[in-house]
């Protein structure tokens, strides 16, 4: 049975349209990032999925209630915000205990609660701490378990991540998959980081100008994206537009390539820089027009037919030729066209 | 480098002196003065006369328990109007920028016009009486009446968009998520009033009714106009001594009272706020 279910959900700011038929269907347990940059709507979905934002047209349903008109208080949803939003008055435990006080439980079944739910997120010692007292990686743990405690039907994370530094953003990241498996709670989570979306979503779905432009396993929209866009946010990737011959693709630079998709004329390829293959060649079409050194990887820049690929090969023998090197390209056998593009 | 003494000083000479030629030479002489050894009006050497004067006579007496009678009554009435005002005003609404603009005219309007206003409106024949009358309504005495009433509402008029304003000011400057991570947690519209914004916005209004407070106790114009006859507030007392009985070490002494009200105000608030402050973790002041 699906868990939360939103149909056609619309919102106007004025003449901006900020989200725009939307809809999606998440599972029970099932943890979702909505991926996008910027002004893209993703927290305008967020927010009227908690209340805090009335959505113009559109149904939220959650485990079968509709709660789109229902007041924020009453959706039993838990919300965890960038800015941590803890209220800086309230002692951590005090924190926690907030919604538990809510919901009118007794201060024994408080006590109990918070102890656990502060144990989970390793902040047990921290109880009669000062919101201010604590560094923003604390905090971010004590707002996820102020949300988690009132056991909500639904966990919204919006850019729960994005204010901390890169090493405690990795840790909090994994820190955060594991609870949310280990408890199994149903997870919308809301970030611009790509990286952050694949990591720790089982699906992810990939919004652009208020509109979902793809959903998809974080697997499938990196190897076999749709669209542009996807391809584009999703990491790198170079675009190469084919011409179709003879039922063969072939590039600008007239390289043949593998069985075209029946029907095509024309294609655009999405090929990742890592499967993109470079040998230095003296009748190579290609030039090397830059070489960076990434640590791990080597990246290699290629002119080639008015176009500027990538390349980057990775491992200790990585080859690294020199600027102005010519170069031939090699691509993998199962080559990926973005099958919802119009031909260049 | 290290910092001299001497640097030190030089560094905090343009504040510190500033406060000590402004503020606190001019309460020196006063206090001299009202100790017999002023330099305006007579010298006698050192008394307590003045003090002895002001706290033996039951007419002066009256005068301290009148001028904190009308500090604290409009500080209270205007606490009750403008807390609810600034909570509505954080919302939107149509005609909300005209009401904004429309509500602050009150500070710019002087205390003495502003009593004039009320004396127009509320007093026997006035405006109020005029209008109320055909319905078979009549008001009661507002203007020299034994509660002050008139006074109440002059000063609660005039510091009621002052307060709102700094009130408002702090409602404002506490975060949106805030109130949406209670909701989201349970609480509704009044919880999280109550429970979030009230505490969160208390360094505000203990500013903002201390503000208030030392300013009605030094009112002069509107105790003197709508006041009643007996008793009178300790600064219209203070201007006869000064001006009418050329007593200067009386009036200075009463200044002195009064200066010494508001200090023990501003202690009692700095004592009041830490401890909130301790209990609720706002920022110190």
């Amino acid at each position: 049975m699906a868990d939360v279910q939103i149909i056609g959900l619309r919102k106007t700011f004025g003449p901006t349209v900020a989200v725009d038929d939307f809809s999606l269907t998440v599972a029970e347990g099932e943890f979702v990032a909505l991926l996008g940059p910027s002004g893209c709507g993703k927290t305008t979905v967020m927010r009227m999925i908690a209340g805090i934002t009335d959505p113009d047209q559109g149904q939220i349903t959650l485990s079968g209630q509709r709660i789109d008109a229902l007041m924020p208080e009453r959706r039993h949803v838990g919300l965890v915000f960038q800015s941590y939003a803890l209220f800086p008055h309230m002692s951590v435990a005090r924190n926690v205990a907030f919604g538990l006080k809510m919901r009118r439980q007794t201060a024994g079944q408080i006590a109990v609660k918070v102890a656990e739910t502060l144990a989970l997120v390793d902040m047990s010692s921290y109880a009669e701490r000062l919101p201010r007292e604590l560094s923003g990686g604390q905090q971010q743990r004590v707002a996820l378990a102020r949300a988690i405690a009132i056991e909500p039907r639904l966990l919204l994370l919006d850019e729960p991540l994005s204010n901390l530094d890169a090493k405690l953003r990795e840790q909090l990241r994994d820190d955060l998959k594991a609870l949310q498996r280990r408890l199994g709670i149903t997870t919308i989570h809301v970030t611009h980081d790509q990286s952050e979306a694949m990591a720790l979503a089982d699906r992810v779905v990939v919004m652009n100008a208020g509109a979902i432009v793809e959903v998809g396993t974080p697997r499938d929209l990196y190897q076999t994206p749709k669209t542009r866009f996807t391809a584009q946010f999703l990491g790198h990737t170079n675009i190469i537009p084919a011409r179709v011959q003879f039922g063969h693709m072939i590039t600008p630079w007239g390289q043949l390539l593998g069985a075209a998709p029946l029907g095509a004329g024309a294609v655009q390829l999405s090929v990742r820089p890592e499967d993109l293959g470079l040998a230095a060649c003296d009748q190579g079409a290609g030039h090397v027009t830059e070489v960076t050194f990434l640590g791990a990887e080597v990246e290699h820049r290629i002119a080639i037919a008015g176009l500027m690929l990538r390349s980057r090969s990775s491992g200790r023998d990585a080859a690294v030729h020199p600027v102005g090197t010519k170069v031939v390209l090699s691509f993998p056998a199962d080559l990926h066209h973005l099958s919802q593009e119009p031909a260049l | 480098m290290t910092i001299t003494r001497t640097t030190l000083w030089l560094l905090l000479l343009p504040g510190v002196g500033y406060l000590v030629v402004f503020f606190g030479l001019p309460l020196v002489l006063a206090l001299l003065t009202s100790l017999g050894m002023g330099t305006i009006g007579t010298n006698e050497g050192f008394t307590l006369r003045h003090y002895a004067d002001l706290f033996s006579d039951s007419v002066y007496r009256d005068g301290i328990r009148y001028s904190v009678y009308i500090s604290v009554a409009p500080t209270l009435a205007s606490l009750a109007v403008a807390l609810p005002l600034a909570v509505v005003l954080q919302a939107t609404f149509p005609g909300k920028k005209l009401f904004l603009t429309l509500y602050k005219v009150p500070l710019v309007v002087p205390g003495i016009v502003a009593a004039f206003i009320v004396m127009i409106l509320f007093d026997r024949g006035g405006e109020m009486s005029r209008i109320l009358k055909p319905v078979g309504l009549s008001l009661p005495k507002l203007v020299r009446d034994e509660w002050s009433l008139g006074v109440i509402i002059a000063l609660a008029w005039k510091s009621i968009p002052f307060m709102t304003l700094i009130i408002g000011g702090a409602l404002a400057s506490i975060p949106a998520d805030l109130a949406a991570a209670a909701r989201s947690l349970g609480a509704n519209r009044q919880v999280v009033f109550w429970q979030i914004e009230l505490p969160m916005a208390l360094p505000g209004i203990t500013a903002a009714v201390l503000l208030v407070f030392v300013g009605s106790t030094g009112a002069f114009a509107v105790p003197s106009l709508l006041g009643p006859i007996y008793p009178k507030p300790l600064s219209v007392w203070m201007y006869e001594a000064a001006y009418q009985q050329n007593d200067w070490g009386l009036a200075t002494a009463m200044g002195i009272v009064m200066s010494a009200i508001a200090c023990a105000v501003l202690l009692i608030y700095y004592r009041l706020t830490h401890g909130l402050n301790r209990a609720i973790g706002g920022e110190t002041r």
